[in-house]
């Protein structure tokens, strides 16, 4: 069996709350994949249930093409998990902390996890209760990464790591992928895993939204556009875009009085042929493409979830 | 083992620091019998109320051995047993699930039964500990406060002393199992140790309420008044017996249940 993870109509209900809703989910062996959504979109739920730290409501799952409950340590000695919530209070200190956990996985090395340690720039001395949210969160990845898991289970994992440590995590991850091992990860952001993760699903209110590559995703996502021009030249370039396909947004911003020129601003998705074609004409001045903005490509998926959920005004989850 | 040993050390200070004042106790109290004793005593006792006298534990004679029960075993010695067992008790799972660390723990290849019976195990043994200060500190006072208690005598009280602490812990723990919840388990481990407490008291005072007292853990544990006349095998196992169905609750609440949240 190829599959890392297979959910098939996989439910959860937490009293009258649908935390996941009828999820249908193929993760391949070898596989980074991303769950991307905001806070209460399932993520963590469904992390909980492929480890058997909380049951289905309804639907099934395999996880190494194991069920989790009937599977318990067998599987999980297959796994390797960070919580997304790690309030550490020992009085322990990491060295004493990865030990214990090392002897409860078995086989796990010392010189394992003091090697991820020096990468991650952890301080195995320093009390676990004392330690910045930083430096705990550390501890949770060096104590995943060090576990001989076929199957990687991260919650939020580059929460609270400043740029440099996000970066040794994204090697961290393209080296478990390169030894063959499956990573899941989640985050609220997809620029956070855009570069390792292959696949990504997005969750909105336990439901799954979309399930694209990022490749696919960059494609479809929006780019900010800033066009500049002459005042007098303004209606004309305004005319143009307006009639193009995929620009959306289009805007004049406030600008200083008696300024000779205007600025445009819009969001345009799609090739940039067209949009290359329609400007070609136009005299601007100045004109900006960005890059296309991941970010805004899964807010406009939520938007787009919402509408026929909410009947009118915002924030009416239910 | 890894998990009952890994409780064990994340509460070496804990249990220093209840031993410390559970000997204070007996080395502050136990020597001022002889200063105490006598006819003064005697004459201030029998002017007390029958039933006030009750409410400390002091039915019998008072003499070495009843002062010797009063003080520790009748008031704070046990008291602050209780207090350890059932802080113990409530962090041993429900404070793990609340920090977060259980679910992580429970990611590894572990059992949720065996966790929750090695932090019993735990418990079990850290309660032994501060039984045993308490036990020797009274063999060590006996000659020099002429308390008079055997120490076989001291063994019996103290075990029994032992087994009424853990069961308030072990209450304490499985409360967490079934809730999750540290303040439940804390809750529940008090209330259950105070309303025992109660049904002694009242038990041994209100004509007709003698059933309540013989429900008690405290009347199973002291009813034989064990510090006198040795180990009685009966309160015993019925303290050992409840402690198991504790354990055995414990074990069956943390299996059927979502952690976390």
């Amino acid at each position: 069996m190829s599959l890392a993870i297979e959910t098939v109509g996989l439910g959860k209900r937490f009293g009258s709350t649908e935390a996941l809703v009828d999820l249908d989910l193929q993760v391949e062996t070898g596989e980074v994949f991303g769950l991307i959504g905001p806070n209460g979109a399932g993520k963590t739920t469904t992390m909980r249930l492929l480890l058997d730290v909380i049951r289905p409501t309804s639907g099934r799952l395999a996880v190494l093409g194991l069920e989790p409950r009937s599977n318990g340590p067998r599987l999980r000695e297959r796994l390797a998990f960070l919580p997304g919530e790690l309030r550490l209070t020992s009085r322990a200190t990491g060295r004493e902390l990865l030990d214990f956990y090392a002897r409860l996985q078995g086989g796990v090395t010392k010189r394992a996890y003091e090697a991820l340690a020096e990468r991650l720039g952890l301080d195995l001395v320093a009390r676990v209760g004392t330690l910045s949210k930083g430096n705990k969160q550390k501890l949770g990845l060096v104590q995943a990464f060090m576990r001989p898991a076929e199957l990687l289970i991260l919650d939020e994992p580059t929460s609270g790591l400043d740029p440099v440590m996000q970066r040794v995590f994204l090697e961290l991850v393209q080296g478990a992928q390169a030894d063959g091992r499956t990573v899941l990860l989640s985050s609220h952001v997809l620029s956070e895993i855009q570069q390792v993760a292959g696949r990504v699903a997005i969750l909105r209110h336990g439901r799954l939204a979309k399930l694209e590559s990022v490749a696919a995703l960059r494609a479809g996502a929006p780019r900010r556009v800033r066009l500049n021009a002459r005042r007098e030249d303004l209606a004309r370039v305004r005319g143009v875009l307006e009639a193009l396909p995929g620009l959306t947004g289009l805007a004049l911003q406030p600008s200083h009085e008696g300024a000779a020129e205007g600025e445009l601003v819009a969001r345009y998705a799609g090739a940039p042929g067209p949009f290359l074609e329609a400007v070609r004409q136009l005299p601007l001045t100045d004109l900006v493409l960005a890059e296309p903005d991941l970010e805004e490509a899964v807010m406009t998926l939520y938007a787009e979830g919402d509408r026929p959920v909410v009947g009118g005004g915002n924030g009416g989850e239910r | 083992m890894i998990l009952f040993t890994r409780f064990l050390r994340e509460n070496r200070r804990s249990v220093i620091g209840w031993g410390v004042a559970s000997a204070s106790v007996c080395f502050l109290y136990l020597p001022f019998y002889p200063s105490m004793g006598g006819p003064e005593l005697e004459q201030l006792m029998s002017r007390m109320p029958s039933a006030m006298l009750a409410v400390f534990g002091l039915s019998g004679p008072l003499d070495g051995v009843g002062f010797t029960h009063a003080t520790i075993f009748g008031l704070l010695g046990t008291l602050l047993l209780i207090l350890a067992a059932v802080g113990w008790g409530a962090r041993a799972v429900a404070g793990d699930e609340e920090s977060g660390a259980l679910e992580l723990t429970l990611s590894y290849p572990v059992t949720r039964a065996q966790v929750a019976l090695q932090r019993a195990l735990a418990m079990l043994v850290l309660t032994s500990v501060l039984a045993l200060v308490v036990a020797l500190s009274i063999v060590a006072l006996s000659g020099p406060a002429q308390l008079n208690v055997a120490p076989v005598n001291a063994l019996a009280a103290s075990t029994a002393f032992w087994l009424l602490g853990l069961l308030f812990g072990l209450v304490a723990l499985a409360a967490g199992c079934l809730s999750g919840r540290k303040g439940a388990a804390t809750g529940a481990g008090a209330v259950a140790a105070v309303a025992a407490y109660l049904a002694q008291t009242l038990g041994n005072q209100v004509s007709g309420l003698e059933w309540l007292a013989r429900l008690s853990p405290f009347e199973w544990a002291f009813g034989s008044e064990p510090l006198r006349f040795g180990f009685s095998a009966g309160g015993l196992g019925l303290l050992a017996a409840l402690c198991a169905l504790c354990v055995v609750a414990a074990v069956w609440g943390l299996q059927r249940r979502d952690v976390g949240n």
